[in-house]
């Protein structure tokens, strides 16, 4: 007499073999993958934003423009990562070192917008290119710290800032 | 007694997918894991002169200092101006700043002059930018038309 597993290892045997539909698995991930990729290409924030560097919330939806980014963290002015002009602390308060600050702009800082907005136009193949630049300051920076940052931008003939902010939904 | 011929039949050959599927999975999940759906948004403002008081239109001027907000408009060629102050002076915390009041107020000059689209924007030099951020989303309204007050933000000296 056969056993009951002998007879189910036969019928199993005798069913059609099932394969799994793979071809339609890889296409739905590939549309994944194009749509994250496309997500991601459209981020204009190189990185994301140091630890050390707390965003004002705001209910702002706009998407960041691309554009080119200084960031103002409580220690220091920075264009693409390098330090143009270092902050030290007063009483605890972000400020500029004596002598840093001509005409309320940072001539060091315009001048490399000036650089960077050459380039952009250089890359841009003769289209025209926005002057903006977008600013990541931290929530704690001071207008005096901010207001030289924003002259300079006017300085190297850029009339457009736009703040980067952590967006939080409307309350 | 000859043979039967056998015919020989070659398989179509196939694509083995199981390591495309899991380098393709790998990859979805890494981008998953760093992706930040919609944090980031941006808050656009302007450089520009001081609106002059004697210019036509509203005029319409934010002061933010230690105090609060001191706003100051026109109405009909005559000025006219309203302080939103905090409870205890100087303003303890961002939090302190009365962005309700003057979002009223906004909503209110807004609908006496609704083709107005631009404030000046003056904050003092203590002012931290999250103080801005909070006056800016007071004065923009919400972010869709309909809702929109003074979209155009421009920034001037404090």
């Amino acid at each position: 007499m056969k056993s009951p597993f002998k007879k189910m290892r036969a019928k199993r045997r005798d069913m059609p073999g099932t394969e799994l539909a793979l071809a339609a698995m890889v296409d739905m991930m590939i549309n994944l993958l194009i749509f994250l990729l496309h997500l991601y290409g459209r981020n204009p924030l190189q990185s994301q934003p140091k630890d050390a560097l707390e965003l004002a919330s705001s209910r702002s939806q706009d998407p960041i423009a691309v554009a080119v980014s200084v960031v103002v963290s409580l220690t220091a002015v920075s264009v693409r990562g390098e330090t143009i002009v270092p902050l030290e602390s007063r009483d605890g308060v972000p400020a500029y070192a004596d002598g840093a600050v001509v005409d309320r702009a940072l001539p060091e800082l315009a001048d490399r917008l000036r650089t960077a907005l050459a380039d952009a136009q250089e890359n841009a193949a003769g289209e025209e290119v926005e002057p903006e630049v977008v600013v990541e300051s931290d929530r704690r920076i001071p207008w005096s710290v901010l207001e030289p940052v924003v002259a300079s931008a006017g300085d190297a003939g850029i009339a457009r800032i736009r703040f980067v902010v952590r967006s939080r939904s409307k309350d | 007694m000859a043979r039967p011929r056998r015919r020989m039949t070659a398989d179509p050959p196939e694509i083995n997918l199981v390591p495309l599927l899991d380098m393709v999975s790998l990859l979805i999940q890494l981008l998953l894991i760093n992706a930040q759906f919609g944090v980031y948004a941006e808050l656009s403002s302007a450089l520009g002169q001081p609106v002059a008081d004697d210019l036509p239109g509203l005029s319409l001027r934010v002061a933010i200092g230690p105090d609060g907000y001191q706003v100051s408009w026109q109405d009909g060629g005559s000025p006219q101006s309203r302080t939103f102050a905090c409870e205890l002076t100087p303003c303890q915390s961002p939090e302190a700043y009365d962005a309700v009041g003057l979002h009223a107020l906004a909503a209110e000059l807004k609908g006496a002059n609704p083709d107005a689209a631009s404030v000046e924007l003056a904050p003092a030099e203590t002012v931290p930018f999250e103080v801005m951020a909070a006056t800016m989303d007071a004065l923009r309204g919400s972010s869709d038309e309909a809702g929109a007050l003074f979209p155009d933000i421009v920034l001037g000296a404090g």
